[in-house]
C-alpha cells in the first residue's frame, strides 16, 4: 500500500474538499440530468437554475460567519437536488431564522447528493471544531447506502452503494456488497452513527431528523428516546406526494417550503434558535 | 422477529452486557487452551500456572465498576485483556497501580478490553460507555486494522455480533462470511474504517473533555499516520521475544510490565493525570 494512498483516506480537522465541484456551476447535477429531464408535468423549465457550488465544492456561500451559523448535514433533500437554491429547505429556514432573531444568519450547507449516513457523520466530525456552528441539523439518510473507497485520484474518493438498488450489471464489488450487508448489520451501522453524533454534540445545539422507515427498523419507542429528533420527515409532508422537483424525482419547492416552516417552529419550540 | 433487540447490544447510554461471560470464574479461556497448553508443555518445558479468568457481572475482566477517586478505563484486543497471565499481571492492572502509588489515590481499572474482538468493538462500546463510567483517562489499544464487527442473527433470531477477521494473500478461511466480506473489502476500505473508528473514539473523548492515550496494532509501513500520536503498543515497545503467556501467543508478564511503565512515562509526559 503506497503512502499517498492511505493518505488520502486519513482523517482531517478540515472542512472536506470536493475538488470537482469547487466554484463550479452547473446546469444539471446527480439525477437532475439533462437526459432524464421530461417536460410534461414539470413545474421547471429545462434552463431554469444552475447549481452554484463554493470554493469548498458545496452548496452554499463561503463559509463566512455571520452572527448566527446554522450548520446542515444530508444528502440530496438537505443539497436542494432540483430545486433552485433560495427554494432549498435549509435556505428557507436560515431566512426564517434571521426573520425572527433579526440578525444575519449563515446557511452552511454540507448536503450532498447520493451521499451515506458515514459521509454524515464523518463530515460532522471534520467540520464541527472548525465552523463553530451555533446550531446543527443532521439529516440522516437511507441506512440501505454503504460506503467504498472507488478511486482516490477521482474528485469523490468514496462511493455510495445502495444495497437495494444494484443495478443489474454493476461490477464485482457491487454484487458482493448485495450478498455481504445484511439487515442487522446495516441497522447496527446506523446505530453506531447515531450513538458518534450524539456523543460529538453533546455540547451543542442540535436537531435530528431521518427517514420515515427507521421507526419500522428501530423501533419507535427507540426513535422517540433520542430526544433531538424531529418526527416529521420532509418524506411525510402531503405535498411530496404531488410536489416534486425538476428531476421529478426528489421534492419539489412547496415541500421545502412547507419543511422548512415546519422545522422553524419545531427549533423555536425546543429553544434552540 | 427478533428476540435479543438492537437495544440489548446497543444501549445508547449503558455498559453492554457481555452476556456469555456474566460473574464467569474460568481457568481456560479463549486461545489460551488447556489442549493445547499440554500439547505446548513437553515441548517447551512448561510450568504448570493456575491461571483464573474472573469477570465482572458485566462479563469483563475486572473488578465491578465502582467509582474511585481516579478512575482508568482502558479498552482493546487479547492483549490488553491479558490472555495467558494472571489478572495482576496484566498491564492495565500495573498502571492502575503504579497510578495508585504515584498519586496516592484509590485507582479503579476498568478493563473493557475482549479478545478477538475489533476496532469496531473498539469504538462501540467506548462509545457506549464513556457516558455512564465517566473515567478520568481513557487508554485505547486499536487492534488489526483487518478485523471487523458483523452482526447476525442466530438460530433463536438472537442477534449476534460476529467478529470477522479478514484474510490476507492467500490465507483463507472456512467462514464463508469472512471470505466474502475479505473479497468485499480492499485495502483501502480497510484503513478507511480504521480511521473512521480513531476519530469517532477521538471525537467523543474531546466533546466530553477527557484525558485519552492511544496505542494501535498496524503494519510497519504505517507508522506515519495519525502523525498527532506516537505509535506505540504492547509488541512493539516490549521487545522480549522470549516472553511469553500460557497459550503461547500473547505476551507474557514481563512484556505487560515492561508495558505498564512505558504508559505511566508516557501519562506523566502528557500531563494527563490533571
Amino acid at each position: 500500500m503506497k503512502s499517498n494512498e492511505i493518505e488520502a483516506v486519513l482523517p482531517r480537522s478540515e472542512i472536506p474538499i470536493h475538488k470537482h465541484l469547487s466554484n463550479h456551476t452547473t446546469r444539471w447535477h446527480y439525477t437532475d440530468n439533462f437526459s432524464n429531464y421530461t417536460p410534461k408535468g414539470n413545474i421547471y423549465a429545462a434552463k431554469s437554475f444552475d447549481y452554484e457550488f463554493n470554493s469548498h465544492g458545496y452548496r452554499c456561500p463561503d463559509f463566512d460567519r455571520q452572527n448566527f451559523n446554522i450548520l446542515s448535514i444530508g444528502s440530496s433533500q438537505v443539497l436542494g437536488l432540483s430545486v433552485p437554491y433560495e427554494e432549498t429547505t435549509v435556505y428557507k429556514l436560515c431566512s426564517l431564522v434571521a426573520d425572527y432573531k433579526k440578525t444575519a444568519v449563515s446557511n452552511w450547507n454540507l448536503g450532498k447528493a447520493g451521499v451515506t449516513n458515514d459521509y454524515v457523520c464523518r463530515v460532522l466530525l471534520e467540520s464541527l471544531n472548525i465552523l463553530k456552528p451555533n446550531l446543527i441539523l443532521i439529516h440522516l439518510t437511507s441506512i440501505y447506502k454503504t460506503e467504498i473507497i472507488s478511486d482516490i485520484h477521482s474528485g469523490d474518493i468514496r462511493q455510495a452503494i445502495d444495497i437495494r438498488n444494484i443495478p443489474k450489471f454493476s461490477n464485482y464489488q457491487y454484487s458482493l456488497a448485495k450478498k455481504a450487508f445484511n439487515l442487522e448489520t446495516l441497522i447496527s451501522k446506523l446505530y453506531i452513527n447515531l450513538l458518534t453524533i450524539r456523543n460529538a454534540l453533546i455540547h451543542h445545539n442540535w436537531a435530528l431528523t431521518f427517514p420515515p422507515d427507521y421507526f419500522a427498523l428501530i423501533g419507535e419507542d427507540e426513535v422517540r428516546r433520542m430526544k433531538k429528533f424531529l418526527p416529521t420527515t420532509l418524506e411525510n409532508l402531503d405535498t411530496y406526494k404531488t410536489d416534486l422537483g425538476r428531476d421529478l424525482l426528489h421534492p419539489g419547492p412547496q415541500s421545502h417550503t412547507d419543511y422548512a416552516n415546519y422545522m422553524f417552529h419545531e427549533l423555536k419550540y425546543r429553544q434552540l434558535i | 422477529m427478533m428476540t435479543t433487540s438492537f437495544k440489548d447490544i446497543f444501549p445508547f447510554d449503558g455498559i453492554p452486557v457481555r452476556q456469555d461471560f456474566k460473574s464467569m470464574r474460568l481457568n481456560w479461556y479463549n486461545s489460551d487452551k488447556m489442549e493445547l497448553f499440554i500439547k505446548n508443555k513437553s515441548k517447551y518445558n512448561l510450568e504448570e500456572r493456575d491461571i483464573l479468568y474472573e469477570f465482572n457481572s458485566y462479563g469483563y475482566r475486572c473488578p465491578e465498576f465502582e467509582i474511585n477517586d481516579f478512575n482508568v478505563l482502558s479498552i482493546g484486543c487479547s492483549i490488553i485483556e491479558g490472555i495467558g497471565i494472571h489478572y495482576e499481571e496484566t498491564c492495565s492492572y500495573l498502571l492502575c497501580k503504579k497510578l495508585e502509588e504515584y498519586m496516592g489515590k484509590s485507582v479503579s481499572n476498568w478493563n473493557l478490553s475482549c479478545a478477538g474482538k475489533s476496532n469496531d468493538y473498539i469504538s462501540r462500546v467506548l462509545l457506549q460507555s464513556l457516558n455512564t463510567l465517566k473515567p478520568n483517562l481513557v487508554i485505547v489499544h486499536f487492534t488489526y486494522i483487518t478485523r471487523l464487527e458483523w452482526y447476525v442473527l442466530d438460530e433463536n433470531t438472537n442477534l449476534k455480533t460476529k467478529d470477522i477477521f479478514l484474510y490476507t494473500k492467500n490465507k483463507k478461511h472456512n467462514n464463508p462470511l469472512n471470505n466474502l466480506l475479505s473479497e468485499f473489502y480492499t485495502e483501502l476500505d480497510v484503513y478507511s474504517n480504521f480511521f473512521n473508528n480513531y476519530q469517532r473514539v477521538f471525537s467523543t473523548l474531546q466533546a466530553l473533555n477527557i484525558n485519552w492515550l492511544y496505542s494501535h496494532v498496524l503494519p510497519n509501513n504505517s507508522s506515519f499516520i495519525l502523525p498527532n500520536h506516537e505509535i506505540f503498543s504492547l509488541n512493539n515497545v516490549t521487545k522480549t521475544e522470549n516472553d511469553l503467556a500460557r497459550d503461547r501467543i500473547h505476551k507474557g508478564a514481563n512484556s505487560n510490565k515492561v508495558y505498564s511503565e512505558y504508559l505511566f512515562l508516557e501519562i506523566q509526559k502528557r500531563n494527563l493525570l490533571q
